[in-house]
């Protein structure tokens, strides 16, 4: 091994470890570390603490969303959500991870299906693969809950998509398995 | 530095190895694992794992997919062209029943299937034109890296930059004309699906055979290996076609933990993009950017992303498998005109692997392991960029047709 060349991946290395280093600080340190948090407020039984927000049962009804909290990209609060359509390549519901790093790689439902158009399931691609195994995200009714529901924490379709126990609001946005809105938490206007 | 002697046999050679070299990245493997687990979680730490392995696996039987094309391109021999299709051969067998499952272990899966379009065309020739300028694909370039290359390491650096130039230009690329994403075992069930992948991977393996008998005679005879045993495994050369099996089954690991398969030069524009915003350039504000798996990756820490955290794991385990051969960071010194070649090779790569939705892992073995006919699409795309890119290596002072 020449002299030069451990100098030069020592170098590397170092460089690459110290980026890394700081790019998981960077972006581990945007959550608030509180020695003694407060107790997150518990919402009454039975009310939604999201109401009027883009965690309801119809997301893309009505544009409760004053100002637009996911910012570019997919908005489902838009007054024309589909402005932007995010299943034209990058974005796949259909995925065990929609919010995987690579979801073009690996889209089953491609081009053919659409959540935003009039008519999504027009022509259904995704019936053979279908991560939600009984219930399909194509089917006539998209937004019944899920009997197997591949969204995780977070759940659109489930008839209480903002119950206390998969709250997308909360203060730690437990939404980590599928979020569409990213680390900004939707329901913070509300 | 200090090398240490083992030997497996009395009858057979032993081998030397630079243990300070090998100590150093057995430990340096071992704690980066122990943080990632500590940083995020355990499953990263395994998908990490699973990347040592496959570099070890890379190197050690120098499973490179550029030199087998290009011995059989210039030599007419098929031995390694063929070894890459039975690993995709053996990979399909299980991915394509699984995907049909969906959740073959509770979690959903979900394979390497996508459009079929301009941007796979293009992206794939200019692909297989950079992996020649280049010296090494996208796993090719990891290991070799890990390896201790310079030059590697340049091309590396060039691979980054052309896969965020590729992220700021893919959407342009996705409005031309393309078909959906179509998949065999989708198309046509299970077994239809296989059948018509194995048909396929059979056919191109049988024209491997008839080019090399029709040049030689006779197939390559597998040479015979200077070492055996232990001394075989830890020094190598492996065998190529056992390495093809490991790598399938990594591969098949990869789809079931990860839940996608085994795919790299995601990474490789995440890291550009991480990089391109430190320097003040408003990556975040491009499409590709603002998609939501983009968007996660890129608002998230490099280590939660598992093409990256397993890129991680190939690099230092190739670095450990080059330690244990005796053979980490052979030489630094390199001409000019190599240098040129590995930069623009690179860059073809980045630029390239971005538009058809991967590399020759994401796109050829995973693409084809899953029935995705871009998979086959970039195959032969690639390799006629391929051939091209060997014409074109004697102008930077590389091997070409002619040696």
């Amino acid at each position: 091994m020449s002299e030069k060349n451990t100098l030069l991946f020592g170098a590397v290395f170092l460089a690459a470890t110290g980026a890394v280093a700081l790019d998981h600080y960077t972006h581990t340190a945007n959550v608030p570390a509180i020695a003694n948090p407060a107790p997150a407020k518990r919402p009454a039984a039975g009310a939604n603490p999201c109401a009027g927000n883009p965690c309801a049962a119809n997301p893309c009804g009505a544009n409760p969303c004053g100002a637009n909290p996911c910012g570019a990209g997919y908005n489902p609060c838009a007054a024309n959500p589909c402005g932007a359509n995010p299943c034209g390549a990058g974005y796949n519901p259909c995925a065990a991870n929609p919010c995987a790093a690579s979801p073009c790689g690996a889209n089953p439902c491609g081009a053919g299906y659409n959540p935003c158009a009039a008519a999504p399931c027009s022509a259904n691609p995704c019936a053979a693969y279908n991560p939600c195994g009984a219930a399909n995200p194509c089917a006539a009714s998209p937004c019944s809950p899920c009997a197997a529901n591949p969204c995780a924490a977070y759940n659109p379709c489930a008839a209480a998509p903002c119950a206390p126990a998969s709250n997308p609001c909360a203060a730690a946005n437990p939404c980590a398995a599928y979020n569409p809105c990213g680390a900004v938490n939707p329901c913070s206007a509300y | 530095m200090s090398e240490t002697t083992l030997k497996a046999r009395p009858d057979v050679p032993g081998f030397d190895f630079d243990k300070g070299p090998a100590a150093i990245t057995a430990v340096l493997f071992v704690v980066v694992g122990i943080a990632i687990a500590q940083a995020v979680d355990l499953h990263q730490a395994v998908l990490y794992g699973l990347g040592g392995l496959l570099g070890i696996s890379l190197y050690h039987a120098s499973f490179g997919f550029t030199g087998g094309w290009r011995r059989f391109s210039v030599e007419k021999r098929g031995r390694a062209m063929r070894s890459q299709l039975l690993m995709i051969g053996v990979a399909a067998a299980a991915f394509i029943p699984m995907l049909a499952l969906g959740s073959p272990l509770g979690n959903p899966i979900v394979g390497a299937v996508a459009p079929v379009g301009t941007s796979v065309l293009v992206g794939a020739f200019m692909f297989g034109l950079g992996m020649q300028l280049g010296g090494g694909c996208g796993s090719g370039t990891l290991f070799t890296v890990g390896g201790g290359s310079a030059r590697m390491l340049l091309t590396l650096a060039f691979f980054i930059i052309g896969a965020v130039i590729g992220t700021a230009h893919l959407p342009m690329w996705l409005e031309l004309p393309s078909l959906p994403p179509m998949s065999v075992g989708r198309e046509f069930g299970v077994a239809g699906g296989l059948a018509v992948t194995f048909g396929g991977l059979a056919l191109v393996a049988l024209m491997t055979v008839i080019v090399e008998k029709r040049a030689h005679g006779s197939l390559e005879a597998t040479p015979k290996a200077p070492r055996a045993g232990l001394a075989r495994l830890f020094h190598g050369p492996w065998p190529l076609v056992w390495t093809g099996l490991l790598l399938a089954g990594l591969n098949i690991a990869t789809l079931l933990i990860a839940g996608h398969p085994w795919s790299i030069t995601f990474g490789f524009g995440l890291w550009g993009a991480k990089i391109a915003q430190g320097i003040g350039i408003p990556v975040e504000t491009w499409e590709f950017w603002n998609w939501a798996g983009p968007a996660k990756a890129l608002g998230n820490s490099v280590l939660e992303d598992n093409t990256s955290v397993m890129n991680f794991g190939i690099v230092i385990g190739a670095a450990f498998a080059a330690a244990l051969a005796g053979k980490f960071a052979p030489k630094v010194s390199v001409p000019m005109a190599s240098l040129l070649a590995a930069a623009i090779g690179g860059l073809l790569m980045g630029y390239g692997a971005r538009l058809a939705f991967g590399c020759n892992i994401g796109a050829f073995f995973s693409g084809i392991a899953s029935g995705s006919v871009h998979g086959w699409l970039w195959f032969v795309l690639a390799f006629a960029g391929s051939w091209v890119g060997i014409a074109l290596r004697p102008a930077f002072g590389l091997d070409g047709f002619r040696k």
